[in-house]
């Protein structure tokens, strides 16, 4: 066991983590937090395992920057899976406050008669409109998801921007909304470009489905791009798959085509062949 | 048989030109009730992992569903020879953010504005002019140094973040060779020079370009700190993180005025907090925040300049990079105390 610098970047970002996992399970757009400091840390190597991280940190309320109070937290490392969080906070919000909003802005979202559709949250001026800041606070709930899989030890991420956001009206009473959102990733800067379905239900149940455009970029050598110098240099979209193939892709082509998974199982149930 | 392998050679071919290597998300619209049916079954195999985000529910109405890459090209040939229509969501996200490029530049009419400059800047710059002659640590200070300001060191990248790309980060420059723009000028400085900390990849974020100071931005002040021969300070000014640093951020090992650069740094960040509470960590750059190569700070401190300090203004991720307007103020009225406490404690050490 080893004390670590509260100042730095390991702790906040662990400390983070810790809060992604709570901003995600704790299923509540109005009782999220976000970090003020590290106050004190120690991590532990578990060999065979990984890195276990124990901190104390100080918090504030996501949307309005409230104190919150502090919270202890573990954070384990671990090599294959996502980083696994045990989180205590104290309470010195009022719980029936939060829960209170918490039904007032999904009563809000819920009787929409038109769905909500908007880009850019923050806008380029950094400001959100009052009536979207329950989107946005959605939105910070869902991605936390998506930001807690994604962690590592050194590896952290923030949300930088809701691109856009479309609300999907239900009848069996949740809230849906579709987002795009980009995520800042520390230390490589990269602006990762996210697909995200975010589904609130009655019981105060959140859930994100989402799918990242790095999905699966094990490579290191440039043939993916990032959203910062992608937006430069797009491909044409893909709805029809038959398409020509271009020059710059050749290489990455080769590397991909020798995925032994790709090679084509048809479904043997008779009824598919009928329409061949 | 054979068609239906050539079939499948062609979309195997096709897919690896394909942006995104992974798993997709499809928009499905099924036309009638027999192909949500066929649509359902496909749900109901096992091995085909899919995962229903949105179920088939009637037709016209859009199904999402999440393949596996493995499975791919199985589901879209199904699809494709059923006559089944669908579209894949991130490639769509693209073209979306694609079209909002273009619509930008058409919209692009409007008069060059004061609101588009750097406001905190102009605040600092005011706070020196007004307190000249009035306040005598200010006086004491311009009239022992020159204070050179560069507002804004990446004019055309400056320019791009508001024309297209708001979160465009480099310059601006071609690379040879590649589709990818750009060239991390905080990673083109000849301080440990693409080591670790930098990227060699032109469509990284933080590309560190061909040569040290291939970029003009950076050239062009390396001359002048050289020229000028007396540069005693440099103060780079980023966000975000809330953070003050110093060198080194190539390597780990210590600077040799580590000490003095820590102290005077613990004492501007504790000035800054005094003003609204803004919480600052501070330390050297691979320390507090990672390890950086080629950064301005690194080289301006090996060549001759102590003094070498890169500020990561407000926030710490909540707005990020889109921090809002409102605060810019507040930023440059909290920062202006720390970087007082900089500049007199160069004058009171001169080298």
């Amino acid at each position: 066991m080893f004390a670590l610098n509260p100042n730095s970047r390991q702790a906040s970002r662990a400390a983070w983590v810790a809060l992604h996992y709570s901003n995600y399970h704790g299923a509540s757009p109005s009782g999220l937090r976000a970090l003020r400091h590290v106050m004190k840390v120690s991590a532990k190597m578990i060999a065979d395992v990984g890195v276990k991280y124990y901190l104390q940190f100080a918090t504030e309320d996501y949307i309005s920057g409230q104190e919150t109070g502090n919270c202890f937290a573990t954070v384990l490392y671990q090599k294959k899976s996502k980083p696994e969080v045990n989180i205590k906070c104290a309470r010195t919000q009022d719980q029936k406050q939060i829960q209170e909003e918490d039904r007032r802005v999904f009563q809000y979202l819920r009787h929409q008669t038109k769905p909500i559709t908007a880009n850019k949250i923050p806008d380029s001026h950094g400001n959100i409109e009052h009536a979207l800041l329950p989107v946005w606070a959605l939105a910070v709930a869902g991605s936390s998801h998506i930001m807690l899989d994604k962690s590592k030890e050194n590896v952290g991420y923030f949300l930088a921007q809701i691109r856009t956001a479309k609300q999907w009206i239900r009848k069996d009473g949740a809230v849906e909304f579709e987002y795009t959102i980009l995520l800042h990733k520390t230390p490589t800067q990269e602006m990762d470009l996210c697909y995200m379905n975010v589904l609130w239900s009655l019981h105060q149940v959140l859930t994100a489905k989402y799918i990242c455009a790095s999905e699966s970029h094990q490579l290191d050598d440039g043939s993916g791009q990032e959203f910062g110098s992608a937006a430069e240099t797009l491909h044409k979209k893909g709805g029809n798959f038959l398409q020509g193939l271009s020059a710059s892709h050749t290489r990455s082509m080769g590397k991909l085509c020798a995925q032994p998974e790709a090679a084509i199982t048809f479904p043997s149930k008779p009824r598919y062949s009928k329409r061949e | 048989m054979k068609v239906f392998l050539v079939f499948a050679a062609l979309v195997v071919g096709t897919f690896s030109e394909q942006l995104f290597v992974g798993d997709q998300v499809l928009r499905v619209v099924a036309s009638n009730e027999e192909q949500i049916a066929l649509l359902r079954e496909l749900g109901e195999q096992v091995d085909l992992q899919i995962d229903f985000w949105r179920d088939p529910t009637k037709p016209g109405r859009p199904a999402d569903l999440r393949v596996p890459f493995p499975r791919l090209q199985a589901v879209k040939v199904f699809l494709e020879s059923n006559g089944i229509s669908y579209s894949i969501m991130i490639e769509d996200v693209q073209q979306l953010l694609d079209e909002e490029k273009r619509t930008m530049m058409l919209s692009r009419r409007m008069e060059r504005s004061v609101s588009k400059f750097n406001f905190a800047s102009y605040h600092t710059l005011e706070e020196f002019a007004e307190d000249y002659g009035h306040d005598p640590t200010v006086t004491s200070l311009l009239d022992t140094v020159d204070i050179f300001f560069e507002i804004v060191t990446n004019p055309d990248g400056y320019a791009f973040t508001h024309s297209s790309n708001r979160l465009w980060r480099k310059t601006r420059s071609v690379n040879a060779g590649s589709s990818c723009i750009g060239v991390d000028p905080n990673r083109n400085w000849d301080a440990g020079f693409g080591d670790a900390g930098s990227s060699s990849n032109p469509c990284s974020e933080t590309y560190h370009g061909p040569y040290a100071h291939s970029e003009s931005e950076v050239k062009s002040i390396v001359d002048f700190i050289q020229s000028h021969g007396n540069v005693k300070a440099l103060i780079s000014i980023h966000s975000y993180s809330q953070m003050l640093m110093f060198p080194y951020g190539y390597k780990r090992t210590p600077a040799p005025n580590h000490e003095e650069l820590n102290e005077l740094a613990k004492k501007a960040v504790s000035d800054l907090a005094a003003v609204y509470g803004t919480e600052y960590t501070y330390g050297s750059i691979a320390d507090t925040i990672y390890l950086a190569a080629g950064t301005t700070v690194d080289w301006a401190y090996e060549n001759g300049v102590k003094y070498s300090y890169t500020f990561e203004l407000r926030d710490t991720g909540r707005y990020g990079f889109l921090l809002p307007s409102s605060q810019i103020i507040p930023t440059a009225t909290e920062t202006w105390p720390a970087l007082l406490d900089i500049l007199v404690h160069v004058q009171q050490h001169p080298y």
